[in-house]
């Protein structure tokens, strides 16, 4: 069961977030998220490749002064956008640039890969920057700021709690299966193991949301409107880098961002 | 409460309980588990409404409607068995705090989180996210989560479970305290030794209240004796 070992110690990496170890992850989470905003929002809509190079750029020296292991999620980029990005390099028609055995790449073939990949990477490497700072709770928290309703973050945050508390649920049973078994396990044994483990599970989870919803409606959930809204905070020194980057970034553009990507 | 019963599909949990609760009585109720006692603190909180038999909390009939009534709520606070399932929000802060926000004492809620916290002494851990909690520090937050909005009927499901030697006594300490600012307490347990507080006792076996009485005679009674409780 090496695939659930794996799982779990990725959601405990996620668990772990250290807000102390860098400049970013002092950052108060609202002000990365508005951050975030503009950057995916400018990589929607700029289309000049320089552009959106420049702001790979600066994401990336974000990246290695304040969260090198950001780089880390690069490493999916090539295998799953690149199974995309390479037929268009040939089956975009345009102008040709040279051929590969009966297939014709062509430059607008290869600019709209290009345009692809970049994206990718922007996005991926902005939004782990945000996760690698900032713990998961701040993140679903700060989404009040874009006006999520609080019934909203709350299912959220209730989702994102319960799944540790499952995860050491998990790891806890596989502990005391394995200080039971003794010698490798045949993969057949390992399903009759575990299968029972998945059921509990799932009753255990079921028993649990009822008495939740007990427990939040013994305290007033959902009978009154009147929940004070979270103080929020924003850095604006920070998020001003931003702002001048997106006015430097529509520039290089032509000024017209509202026009279609490609 | 009379003829109260309650059963989960086919499974009877509580049968023909009666009884009444005075105002200011603390309440042990004691029995193996699975004997109802959460069951029937279920009901006490208005939270289960019982399937046969009728109950009455604050003099109104409890109904599917009653569970949701705001001004219920208000009076009566549940400390769950699991801490865990009490615990849900993105701080301890937010935790306490959510009752006096969603029951409409938006102005106080802070100061009221506060004081329940500092009662409980928890404040140094109000943004601490519950789940990095210690259970014994998981059962404190939680008792703060109902002390926040001061409901006058407290129903505790097995609130020592987990608890170190040092959090039992705090425990009591604060049980004292409650009992003397007139708080109407209901305290399910399977420890006998916990009921310094009682003043009433009631102990249930198979979903019925076997014993229905004063504290410092329950140690000679002899039909609990033949029954195997004691």
């Amino acid at each position: 069961m090496k695939f659930v070992n794996a799982t779990l110690k990725s959601i405990k990496a996620i668990e772990k977030v250290d807000t102390s170890r860098s400049l970013l992850s002092r950052v108060n989470p609202e002000t990365k998220l508005l951050s975030l905003i503009i950057v995916l929002f400018l990589m929607i809509f700029l289309h000049s490749l320089f552009a959106l190079l420049l702001l790979l750029l600066f994401l990336v020296v974000e990246a290695l002064l304040f969260e090198r292991g950001v780089f880390a999620a690069w490493l999916f980029v090539p295998l799953f956008t690149g199974m995309i990005a390479i037929p268009a390099i040939f089956m975009v028609p345009g102008e040709p640039i040279f051929h590969f055995y009966f297939l014709t790449a062509t430059y607008e073939g290869l600019r709209a890969a290009a345009l692809l990949i970049i994206r990718t990477l922007i996005a991926v490497t902005a939004v782990t920057l945000l996760t690698k700072t900032t713990r998961w709770e701040d993140v679903i928290a700060s989404l009040e700021l874009i006006r999520l309703p609080r019934v909203f973050i709350l299912i959220l945050f209730l989702t994102f709690r319960y799944i540790f508390f499952f995860a050491r649920i998990i790891e806890s049973t596989l502990l005391s299966i394995k200080s039971r078994v003794i010698g490798k396990e045949k993969s057949t044994s390992t399903w009759k193991l575990y299968a029972p483990l998945i059921g509990n599970l799932f009753v255990k989870s079921y028993e649990m949301q009822e008495k939740v919803y007990m427990s939040m409606l013994s305290r007033g959930f959902m009978l009154t409107e009147s929940e004070k809204k979270r103080d929020v905070h924003i850095t604006w020194s920070y998020l001003a880098v931003f702002f001048a980057l997106a006015i430097v970034l529509v520039g290089i553009n032509g000024g017209a961002l509202w026009q279609l990507p490609l | 409460m009379t003829n109260v019963g309650y059963s989960y599909d086919d499974h009877v949990a509580l049968k023909n309980v009666t009884m009444q609760i005075e105002k200011g009585e603390v309440v042990y109720l004691i029995g193996e588990n699975g004997a109802g006692k959460s069951t029937l603190l279920m009901i006490l909180a208005a939270l289960y409404v019982p399937t046969t038999g009728t109950a009455k909390i604050f003099g109104k009939k409890l109904t599917e409607k009653l569970t949701k009534d705001v001004e219920i709520r208000k009076k009566i606070g549940v400390v769950f068995q699991d801490p865990d399932v009490q615990l849900f929000s993105p701080t301890v802060y937010d935790d306490v705090a959510f009752a006096p926000r969603h029951l409409g004492d938006d102005a106080n809620a802070e100061k009221m989180a506060e004081t329940a916290m500092r009662r409980m002494n928890i404040w140094h851990l109000r943004d601490r996210h519950p789940y990095e909690l210690s259970e014994g520090e998981k059962k404190r937050a939680s008792v703060a989560t109902v002390l926040s909005y001061e409901p006058e009927f407290i129903l505790f499901d097995e609130p020592t479970a987990n608890m170190d030697v040092k959090g039992r006594h705090e425990f009591a300490r604060l049980l004292h305290e409650l009992k003397e600012e007139g708080k109407t307490m209901v305290i399910a347990t399977h420890l006998l030794g916990d009921i310094k507080e009682a003043t009433r006792v009631l102990v249930m076996q198979s979903g019925e209240v076997v014993y229905d009485g004063a504290p410092d005679v329950i140690e000679n009674d002899s039909k609990l004796k033949s029954l195997g409780l004691l």
